[in-house]
């Protein structure tokens, strides 16, 4: 039985702390290959948020609400977003929104999205054990060192302590969200539906749509976690304002 | 590669698919005097999005300005098997709870959790060996305490850091097996006492982390803890 070894870093990007860490076999990766991953995978970040981001100028975003850059001429990364923000507006019957104000802000899809896409490249350079968090956005990959899977914990969203419940996952992608995670930054279609739930936790095999499923599941209200439960492999759990844990109805 | 194809529906069941065309089929006579009249047409996602703002929740008051730094030679392996058999035991009950998952758990008092969680954390940097491991102060957030633990070496640069959460004693778990099942049950985390690998939810900790992490880099750096 070879040694394991862990590495863990983080940095600040896309607002918040993304934490990578790679468990692997140093018998079979060289040091400077997780290095070199964790370098390419936060690069991506940075260069997905200088395309994304509504605080800067510069963004692809920013030129488009200003007039100055035409959707049909951004790069294939904004178009596929917008896509697939137009998919889940429909598909969630408007409760996800990605024009605030008539401005393009495709924030609550971004995050997951490209932690999802820039995870890829840890894959890419061969490394099969880790976990990437972004912002509360986590998915993982393989299984840590000495362990059978990875152990979750959400964030109490109310309540004066920092956890209300653990997960455990054996791969794939944990999102949550909800009023705790930054303040009030869920589109409400419907009134004050998205006050339902004081969270709303998504487990699923893409971080992606986990994490878009959250956000639309907070925004729709009572009918969000059994939304949810219609797409094949994604489930949902809500925490509610009175601190109880309520799961997708049994298929 | 579509990294973002839209996850595929589920056929939905015999009952959602009649029960629709029962309640339609009972309405239809209604509906045909309705439609008569013009209706009004409500698009519910172009007009009525309203944005707050990132304002006014996040309120971190360090409870400890103190660091409370305990110097810690980060171990160059450990596996940590003693996760493995709570893991396993709780996917068992994980597998006989799944048809009967209630809907509604209320959150009981299940375990208590040490206060500080040994520095058994797995890791290894063999480029920086003078990396110490130390504890920063727990930063107190409306959500709950903060703290982090890093590995510093004495110029201050960051070996590595990770935050470790108290859960209190509200702790349930969801086990979620492999095809993703969330099932509630009563059992504590399997890992009480060891950190977390992470935590979903918890942007809100962002800010008490960068403090908790400042606060181990500025007591090495300026020497009020041995490097």
């Amino acid at each position: 039985m070879s040694t394991l070894r862990t590495v863990r870093r983080h940095a600040d990007v896309m607002g918040t702390v993304a934490s990578i860490h790679v468990h692997d076999d140093p018998s079979l990766v060289d040091p400077r290959v997780v290095d070199a991953a964790i370098d390419a995978l936060l690069a991506e970040l940075e260069r997905l948020e200088a395309m994304f981001s509504t605080f800067r100028p510069t963004s692809e975003i920013s030129r488009v609400n200003r007039g100055e850059l035409d959707l049909v001429d951004c790069s294939p990364e904004v178009i596929d977003v917008v896509d697939a923000c137009t998919w889940l507006e429909h598909a969630s019957g408007g409760a996800f929104d990605i024009r605030a104000r008539g401005r393009l802000d495709p924030a609550g899809f971004v995050k997951g999205w490209a932690a999802e896409r820039a995870s890829r490249l840890l894959t890419e350079h061969g490394l099969e054990h880790w976990y990437l968090g972004v912002g509360g956005d986590i998915v993982v990959h393989g299984r840590p060192a000495g362990r059978d899977c990875w152990t979750i914990a959400i964030a109490d969203p109310s309540k004066r302590s920092a956890v209300i419940t653990g997960i455990t996952v054996t791969g794939g992608a944990v999102a949550t969200s909800g009023t705790a995670e930054r303040g009030r930054h869920l589109w409400d279609a419907s009134g004050s539906d998205a006050d339902t739930w004081a969270s709303i936790t998504v487990i699923g095999p893409s971080l992606t749509w986990a994490d878009a499923f959250a956000t639309t599941a907070c925004a729709m209200g009572p009918g969000g976690l059994d939304w949810v439960s219609q797409f094949d492999e994604y489930q949902a759990f809500a925490v509610t304002h009175q601190g109880t844990l309520v799961n997708t109805r049994a298929a | 590669m579509t990294p973002h194809r839209p996850p595929t529906r589920s056929r939905p069941s015999l009952a959602r698919r009649a029960l629709p065309a029962l309640a339609l089929t009972s309405a239809s006579g209604f509906l045909v005097s309705v439609l008569d009249r013009p209706s009004t047409i409500v698009d519910a996602g172009s007009e009525t999005s309203s944005d707050t703002g990132d304002t006014g929740v996040v309120s971190i008051t360090p409870t400890s300005t103190a660091s409370t730094a305990a110097a810690t030679t980060v171990p160059t392996q450990d596996t940590t098997p003693a996760a493995t058999a709570a893991t396993a035991a709780t996917a068992a009950t994980a597998a006989t709870a799944a048809p009967a998952a209630p809907e509604t758990v209320p959150a009981t008092v299940a375990t208590t959790v040490p206060e500080t969680v040994p520095a058994t954390v797995a890791t290894t940097v063999p480029a920086t060996p003078t990396c110490t491991t130390y504890n920063g102060p727990t930063v107190s957030t409306k959500w709950g305490p903060v703290q982090v633990q890093a590995s510093v070496a004495v110029d201050g640069t960051i070996c590595w850091s990770d935050a470790i959460v108290t859960p209190d004693s509200k702790n349930k778990s969801v086990q979620i097996n492999d095809r993703a099942v969330p099932v509630l049950n009563d059992r504590a985390v399997a890992a009480q006492g060891t950190a977390f690998d992470g935590v979903s939810g918890a942007t809100i900790t962002a800010n008490a982390y960068k403090q908790s992490l400042q606060a181990i880099i500025d007591a090495v750096v300026s020497g009020q803890v041995a490097g």
